[in-house]
């Protein structure tokens, strides 16, 4: 086996100055050598061809002048240069503090709107028992457990669905920037497992806190699942209040062989835990202000 | 000492005036700043070295300063007005850095 190298050459040539392997860096060699003008060197040869001391002295009024100038420029500058940022800074901490001015006035608006909801409820049922109609006040209470205006207590499970691991996020966390979408949560993907749930039985489902009602829209906006228009963020935990067979029922079903196949082809994420105790909030229901009963032809159902 | 107090006495000029300046000169400033910083540490070295005159100083700093200025103003209608401030903050930066090196050897002898 023989070496591919030459041993005789370039190890007996000395190292020439001509050959210097890093000539093309000479610019920068330069530039590190030596930094300093070489206008101060000629002018000290010159000074001294004519005898005269090599430096000038630091006393001349053109320096002091020169230097007045260059600290009036440094002060300018950076001055001038900080302001900017400063003034975006406070731009900035503005805005950011009038956004958490509104988040404080939302949250302090809908205390106010849950008091007077209850209030209102309060005082509907006080009303109706004072006119001993039990029937009414219960009716009302039916209806706004079925319309989700009413929060909603009882037994039932929470399904947490989520988007497969890899799908995830983009950098910043943010699932609406993100391209790759396989593996991800489509408002189909919701529609049809709740669909199904309320097929199994469900009286009373809400996403994420949302309260599903006859007004709510599972909807797509970009990458963004909306439901009642607000955006939610994975994992999506689906309350669901029903009876003890919702769960089986549901893994009967259509509903739940649908999830059983995102599971197994896409790496969907699920989770079905049964409760004893499920608390739905009530939905922010927009109130009706034109749509009226069509007046019904003769038979009236009554107060049953 | 005396041209450390011209120095001090321009900042305090500066501070307490602070004139505005231009919108359209303000990209200019901080490359002037740094070419004229250049052009003071290179002074005080040759003031070390014993090989200072004011007049190679007023005109390194006046036309580091015009040179520094034209180059921005040039990449700024080539539109490459940022790698080109780049390129002038490095080459001032890495001068700045071996003069400053070259002081502290004069300085502490280290």
């Amino acid at each position: 086996m023989t070496s591919p190298q030459r041993p005789t050459d370039g190890a007996t040539d000395p190292p020439a100055p001509a050959a210097d392997p890093a000539w093309s860096m000479s610019l920068i060699n330069n530039l590190m050598r030596t930094p300093l003008d070489p206008g101060y060197q000629a002018a000290a040869d010159r000074r001294a061809a004519a005898g005269k001391p090599a430096s000038t002295g630091l006393r001349s009024p053109l320096l002091i002048v020169t230097l007045v100038v260059i600290g009036a420029c440094l002060a300018v500058a950076a001055h001038a240069l900080r302001v900017p940022q400063a003034a975006t800074d406070s731009r900035r901490t503005e805005l950011i503090g009038g956004i958490r001015a509104r988040q404080h006035d939302i949250a302090a608006d809908s205390r106010t709107i849950d008091t007077t909801r209850r209030q209102i409820s309060r005082l509907q049922e006080a009303a109706l028992t004072r006119q001993h109609d039990t029937s009414l006040a219960k009716r009302l209470t039916t209806l706004e457990l079925t319309t989700g205006s009413a929060p909603a207590h009882g037994p039932g499970l929470v399904l947490t669905v989520n988007d497969a691991a890899g799908a995830g996020t983009d950098a910043q966390g943010n699932p609406r920037t993100d391209t790759s979408d396989t593996g991800r949560l489509t408002s189909t993907d919701l529609q049809i497992v709740v669909n199904g749930l309320w097929e199994a039985g469900a009286e009373a489902v809400s996403i994420n806190g949302q309260r599903l009602t006859t007004q709510t829209a599972i909807r797509f906006a970009g990458q963004a699942i909306l439901v009642n228009f607000r955006a939610l963020s994975p994992p999506y935990a689906i309350s669901v209040i029903g009876g003890p067979g919702v769960a089986d029922s549901f893994r009967a079903d259509s509903g739940g062989a649908y999830l059983r196949a995102l599971v197994s082809d896409y790496g969907i994420r699920e989770d079905l835990a049964t409760k004893d105790a499920v608390d739905l909030p009530a939905a922010v229901t927009a109130p009706l202000a034109h749509a009226s009963v069509q007046p019904a032809p003769s038979t009236s159902r009554g107060g049953s | 000492m005396i041209p450390a107090i011209g120095l001090l006495v321009g900042l305090v000029i500066g501070i307490v005036l602070h004139p505005d300046v231009p919108l359209g000169l303000q990209p200019y400033l901080p490359i002037a700043v740094i070419a004229a910083l250049d052009a003071v540490f290179g002074a005080v070295r040759a003031v070390l070295d014993g090989i200072f005159d004011d007049k190679v100083f007023v005109v390194s700093f006046l036309s580091n300063v015009v040179v520094a200025a034209l180059i921005v103003y040039l990449g700024d209608q080539l539109g490459v007005g940022s790698q080109l401030s780049t390129g002038v903050v490095v080459v001032l930066g890495v001068r700045i850095f071996s003069n400053v090196a070259a002081i502290r050897r004069h300085l502490f002898h280290a």
